[in-house]
Order: C-alpha cells, then structure tokens, then sequence
C-alpha cells in the first residue's frame, strides 16, 4: 500500500483534487490523439511533475512504471507478429505448421506507438493516484452525484482493505511462526485456514461495524463532511502551460513522421 | 443527584442460547464514575448495548432518568444521542477514510446544519488536541490514536453517559494516563461515566461505585473500598496492590491514619 501512503504525503496533496483529476483526464484524452513524440513527452513530463514537483522517489516511481511492462510486452509482440502473406518486405520471419509469419516493418511502428501510448496513458493515471489521496476522489465522485450506495461501498470497501490487511499480516506471521509454511504442503494447509479465518473474521467485523454504526444514530446513509479545499490558481496555470506544452509538441513533430 | 439508568431483572440470551444476561440489577447514579469489573464473557458488553437499546431485554426492563424505554423510534434516537458507546476494538468503530468525516458521522445524524457540525468537530478536537490529526486517514493512526479518534467520536454528539468498554486494552501508559486526565474532565463537567476494565488497580483509584458481574449477573455491588476490602477471592477479584500495600503495612503497626489511602502520595502521608 506504498502508493496510498504517498498520496497522503506528496508534495501536491494539498492542490484541489478537482483540478488534479481534470488534468489527468484531459492529459490522459489527449493521449490518444498525439503522435510517438506527443506521448514520449506526456510520460516525460509526468515523470518530471511526479518526480520533482511532487516530490515522490525517482526509484518508487521507476518501479512503478515498470509494472505494466510484462503485459506490455505480451501485448506487442502479438501485434508485431503476423502472418506474412504477399511477401511484404520483412524485417525477420519464421515458419509454424506451414504458415508463414513474421514481423514486418509497419507491425512495428504500429506496435512502438501503441507502447508509448500505453505508456503515457499510465503514466497520467499514475500522476493521479500518487497525489491524490482516494479520500478526495471519494468526496469528488459524492459531488458529481455517483449514486450513494456505490460511494458508500467505496468508503467503506477502502477502510476495510487496510483492516483486513492487517489481519492477514498477522494471521500470517502467527502460522509462519508456527511453521505452517515451511513446506510445501503445510503452505497449502496454511493459506487455506488463512482465507477461511480471513472470511469469518471479516463477518463477524462487519457484525460488530453495523453495531457500532447503529449506536451513533446510523439509518442507512452514510452522511459525513470533509474538509473543504481551496482552488489555487497558480496551480490551474501550471496545468494548462503543460498540456499546452504538449500540444504545441505534437504539432510541431508532425512534419517529421511524414 | 438521582438515578440515570437502571436495569431491572433483565433476561437475555443470543441466538446460539447463551445465557448472556440472568437478571441483571443496575442503578447508575448521574454524575459518578461507574466501574463494572468481571471476567470475560460476564455479560457486560450485552449489558451496555441495552443500556442504548441496541439489544432488548427478553424480560425485564431499562429505565432512563426513570422512565422505561419504549423503543419507540423517537425515544431510541433521544437513547442513542445521550448514552455514548466507546467500544473496545477502535478498528471496527472507525469506519470512515479521514479523521474529520469519522468525527462528524454523529453529528450529522443528529440534523445538525453543516456550520454546526463543523464547529462541533472542531471543537472536540482541539478539546482532545487532536487536531492534527484532521487530515489523516484513518489507517494511518496508531493504536492509541484510533482510541482517542473513537472517543472524539462519541463526545461530539454531547451525551450525558459516556460507556467505555474496556478503554485501557493495549494502550500505552501515555495515552492511558492522557485517558484518565480526559475522564476526570467530563466528571467535571458533570456526565457519568461508566467503564468496564479489568485493570482492578485503577478500578478502585478511578470508580466512586463498582459492580461486579458474573454469568449474566450483578454478584457484588459497593465502593470501592468495601468491595476489595474483604475476602474478594470468591468473585475471582484481585486485590489492588495499593490497598494489599496498605493492609500489610497497618499489620506490622506502621501506619498513624486509618482511613484506606486512593493513591500512592495518601499512603505516603499515611506512613509513620
């Protein structure tokens, strides 16, 4: 749960969740419009912002990027490969049960743009989960109207992830301690109890959550005030000047794809 | 000062027929501190949710400030508002993702306007120097933390009987000194308190009255000093180490007052 712990401490926390998810809606929008450049400097610039601006380890961050890579990588090699059927002009090809396939030279070029786009659109989503705390989105979804049930879940599934983690950690630690993973076998067994006790554990809380919720006067919503945050305008600003920046950037590279 | 809540024969088992309540006796005098003291699994918890009507007695009944509670839905929101319930586990109490939304659930449930609500929240924290903890979310906290947060919880909505159950488990001796600081300020302000604990220690410092439960039941009921002052080994009560103190020391004669001492300094003076 390292990123949640980041949301919290980032240096632009404080910036108004509302401008923060717009800029990354937008910026994530605008993705699918730029060209290879455009999106290389989207997930340069967000590295930039996330790195420096808001302040997160440059090493986190890497890691993080690194994450959709496996997928990624699956992804494109089945694009790059195709079956090869008038002989276009290939860069490499292979034979398997008699058909011809191989990759050529516009499968590649389709499959680095798609990698980059790939890239900036999680790079954009990145920007937004490491500075925005999901407490605000919370409150934003609540204000753009999303119907109260699903936010209540929201609430309530979020709280209860960090508490069942808890619990998982120390259910754990009690049967490590105890060699239940030792072998093989034993692991099984053991991860086996762990869901088991996990599940009633988590019955009996919400037992326990409903009653507790009761005794403060709850009937069926969940109503709770939040802090209320402040719109900077030096913030919009900074915004707008990098998606500017990216446009400009798009535009002025189209020549060179030509 | 007259009595605030009273139990009389109430009768309650759960589903899986346990025998959680056999007649259970109470008499809550307003503005004391109450302990309640037992083993685990001596009914007192099912004691404090009928005290808010949570549970209802299968025979038997809750009376507040003499009446007997009716269940209506009115009265149960007029129960709930003025007899709070701190519960042992600040985990399951705590629901909310900050520390600002969770303190200001009550209060809205109260109908409270937004300007109120917010004053109250930020009143009860500066009250309990929370306050700097306003933006955090909820899993961030420590242990003692959530305790005092789930305390803030129940004082905000002003009730006039504060149940604590179990409020010293696992808590560091800071914040447990900090909670007994922050208990003596609301009998001040005149609320009753009633704590379960095990902690007979600071039972007999902190209670102006004690019950004792077992199997449902009220089995020993007086103060402090009558309570632990006999032969206590039947209830399976330890004696606090002070008053254990206070006897070996007027036995080898070296004591000039007779009266028991409350704390450490009272034995100090006492001492020849």
């Amino acid at each position: 749960m390292l990123i949640d712990s980041y949301a919290y401490t980032n240096r632009m926390h404080f910036v108004h969740p509302v401008i923060k998810i717009i800029f990354s809606l937008i910026t994530m929008l605008m993705c699918f419009f730029f060209n290879v450049y455009g999106n290389f400097a989207v997930i340069l610039f967000m590295f930039f912002t996330i790195v420096f601006k808001a302040g997160i380890p440059i090493k986190t961050y890497v890691k993080f990027m690194f994450l959709p890579f496996s997928f990624l990588i699956l992804g494109l090699i089945t694009i790059m490969i195709t079956p090869l059927i008038n002989n276009i002009n290939y860069v490499f090809a292979f034979e398997i049960f008699g058909m011809k396939m191989g990759i050529t030279y516009s499968g590649t070029v389709m499959a680095l743009k798609l990698f980059f786009r790939a890239l900036a659109v999680v790079s954009c989503l990145y920007f937004l989960i490491f500075t925005t705390p999901i407490v605000d989105i919370i409150n934003i979804l609540s204000k753009i109207r999303i119907p109260a049930i699903f936010i209540e879940l929201f609430q309530l599934v979020y709280r209860f992830i960090f508490v069942l983690l808890k619990e998982v950690e120390e259910i754990y630690i009690s049967q490590d301690a105890r060699l239940g993973y030792k072998n093989i076998k034993n692991a099984f067994r053991s991860s086996g109890l762990l869901v088991y006790s996990l599940f009633t554990k988590s019955y009996r809380y919400s037992q326990d959550l409903y009653i507790a919720l009761e005794s403060r006067l709850y009937t069926g919503d969940i109503n709770v005030l939040s802090n209320e945050q402040k719109f900077s305008f030096s913030n919009i600003f900074f915004f707008i000047i990098i998606d500017l920046m990216l446009i400009t950037i798009t535009i002025f590279t189209r020549r060179w794809l030509q | 000062m007259g009595i605030i809540l009273e139990a009389v024969n109430v009768y309650f088992d759960y589903v899986d027929s346990t025998k959680a309540l056999n007649n259970a006796n109470i008499r809550i005098e307003k503005g004391e501190n109450i302990a309640v003291l037992g083993p685990n699994g001596a009914g007192k918890t099912t004691l404090f949710l009928h005290f808010n009507g949570i549970l209802k007695p299968k025979s038997g009944k809750i009376l507040y400030n003499g009446k007997e509670i009716s269940y209506s839905r009115k009265e149960i929101v007029k129960l709930r508002k003025n007899i709070g319930i701190v519960f042992q586990n600040p985990d399951v109490q705590l629901f909310s993702a900050t520390v600002y939304q969770e303190i200001s659930f009550g209060p809205i449930n109260l109908g409270y306007k937004e300007e109120v609500v917010r004053e109250k929240v930020d009143n009860i924290m500066e009250k309990l120097n929370i306050s700097y903890l306003k933006d955090k979310p909820t899993h961030f906290l420590s242990y003692g933390q959530k305790k005092i947060v789930s305390i803030a919880d129940i004082l905000v909505m002003e009730p006039e009987v504060i149940i604590l159950d179990e409020p010293t488990a696992y808590l560091d001796i800071e914040h447990t000194d900090e909670l007994i600081k922050l208990l003596d300020s609301l009998k001040e302000e005149g609320k009753t308190i009633i704590v379960s604990t095990h902690d007979v220690d600071f039972a007999f410092q902190w209670a102006d009255y004690i019950y004792v439960m077992k199997g449902g039941k009220i089995i020993k009921e007086g103060i402090p000093d009558e309570i632990f002052i006999k032969d206590s080994k039947v209830e399976g009560l330890k004696k606090p180490l002070l008053l254990e103190i206070y006897e070996i020391l007027k036995e080898k004669n070296i004591l000039y007052k007779d009266e028991i001492p409350k704390n450490i300094e009272e034995l100090k003076k006492a001492i020849k």
